[in-house]
């Protein structure tokens, strides 16, 4: 595959999945499918056996391009999250099921590559493609058309949603990136700050959000209901954070509903 | 207590007495503040039944009763006003604001201020309290490890109890000198926070453009 075989005038989605996260994708792909007009994948897998990368290329053809990488890394949680998140797993607001959580957990090597790795990737495809790009976490759900987002990328250099309603931190789960000099020279600094501390948890939204107000982008605010946790009807993406809380009851719910035999994601 | 802020007292008295002379003030919402030698304060808020004694005189009456033989300092304050927004968990470090002077006092001025040494020890004997009910909640589940022989989860219940017992002496109090920014901080290992811990400021929304 090369980028000719990109639409150049609709944005990329581009999506990083490491093995464990490959059902999950599934289901992402299912909704996105199914919920999305014009679209195109990029995505970046992590130890992902080369047959499953192509068995999902062969059900979704909207996967335009994917890039792999075989990295060893430490699954043990030993490890804690950089302030201010809290130093363990834990929420007090979702609606955690699977972990049948406790009292939290700390984090390991492999979860906070997994979640930094997109920023390091995101300069590359700026520079391999003309087109903008749309990162969405693959453990989200697409729920309505996001079309709305290209036509914001005409005039913006950055969407982003708030981590929560009125919070003015910027999300990392959803980020639209306009292809233009500035933010491939913003992209390019965030990945060299996030490359030193690649196994640290948090470090992404720490550097992201620092040198996205730190710098000239022009960023347009999603609006609260953008993005939501609660599964409403009208909102566009349905989060579900799943590494750090686990799998919600309503996620659970989701991909019961397209029978992806989830006994066996947990 | 010093001439200036005996002073100080009887001036804030005064002006309640006259207050309560023209009307503005009701017994009702007025208590007596005596204040012991280490500043802690004693309220009396049942003064609905007065004698006909002028209101100063009657201040210095009530102290004599209740603290006969004592060097207690007394004043009358707008006990609606000072105290019912006060934290009442705080209560034992509620002082007298000395550094108060009645000329130039502004609505937002209270005649009575937390002793933030006071405040920040209770505060990290609450943070202590809810660390060790954590830790008895993670001895079970390092038991429930232990029976299912899973290593892994035993090595990490170790960690997370060992960040929780190091917990209080990592935490440098000092850098909370308001009640404000006392009462909004919680151990991010402890969260979920109690409902008595204050929500952060939300700050305002950011503007579309940056």
């Amino acid at each position: 595959m090369t980028s000719d075989d990109f639409n150049k005038n609709i944005p990329i989605i581009y999506l990083v999945c490491d093995i464990d996260y490959y059902n999950y994708l599934q289901c992402f792909l299912y909704f996105a499918n199914k919920n999305i007009d014009d679209k195109q994948f990029h995505i970046h897998f992590i130890n992902t056996p080369s047959e499953k990368i192509d068995s999902i290329i062969r059900t979704y053809p909207c996967i335009k391009n994917t890039t792999c990488e075989y990295t060893q890394l430490n699954k043990k949680n030993n490890r804690t999250a950089l302030p201010p998140f809290s130093p363990l797993r834990h929420s007090n607001r979702m609606f955690v099921n699977s972990e049948k959580k406790k009292f939290g957990k700390l984090y390991s090597e492999k979860e906070a590559y997994c979640a930094n790795v997109r920023f390091l990737k995101i300069p590359g495809i700026l520079e391999q493609y003309s087109n903008d790009i749309i990162y969405i976490d693959v453990d989200n759900i697409i729920n309505r058309d996001i079309h709305i987002l290209y036509k914001h990328m005409v005039e913006y250099d950055l969407l982003a949603a708030p981590c929560l309603p009125n919070d003015p931190r910027l999300s990392t789960t959803i980020i639209g990136i306009k292809n233009n000099k500035k933010t491939r020279s913003v992209f390019r600094k965030m990945s060299n700050e996030i490359h030193e501390n690649i196994l640290d948890w948090g470090t992404d939204h720490i550097v992201y959000n620092r040198l996205i107000n730190t710098n000239d982008i022009k960023i347009h605010i999603l609006p609260d209901d953008f993005i939501d946790e609660e599964y409403r009807a009208d909102s566009y993406i349905w989060i579900n954070h799943l590494t750090m809380y686990g799998l919600s009851d309503k996620y659970q719910d989701v991909l019961n509903e397209v029978h992806l035999h989830t006994d066996t994601m947990l | 207590m010093d001439q200036e802020n005996t002073h100080k007292l009887n001036e804030v008295t005064m002006h309640h007495c006259e207050l309560l002379y023209r009307g503005e003030l009701t017994p009702e919402q007025c208590a007596i503040a005596h204040i012991t030698p280490s500043g802690r304060l004693f309220f009396n808020k049942n003064i609905r039944n007065i004698t006909n004694l002028p209101w100063d005189q009657f201040v210095r009456l009530e102290k004599e009763i209740n603290f006969p033989t004592q060097d207690i300092s007394s004043v009358l304050i707008h006990w609606n006003r000072e105290c019912e927004k006060l934290n009442q968990g705080f209560r034992e470090g509620w002082r007298f604001n000395f550094n108060l002077y009645l000329n130039q006092r502004t609505s937002d001025m209270k005649y009575i201020t937390y002793d933030m040494n006071y405040c920040r020890a209770h505060w990290l004997q609450l943070i202590r309290l809810y660390r060790n009910s954590a830790l008895r909640q993670l001895d079970i589940e390092f038991t429930m490890a232990l029976e299912q022989s899973d290593s892994e989860a035993v090595e990490e219940i170790g960690l997370i109890k060992n960040l929780l017992r190091e917990l209080p002496k990592n935490i440098d109090m000092l850098q909370y000198d308001t009640y404000e920014s006392l009462v909004t901080f919680w151990p991010t290992i402890l969260l979920p926070a109690p409902d008595f811990v204050a929500p952060k400021p939300i700050a305002p929304p950011r503007s579309d453009d940056v």
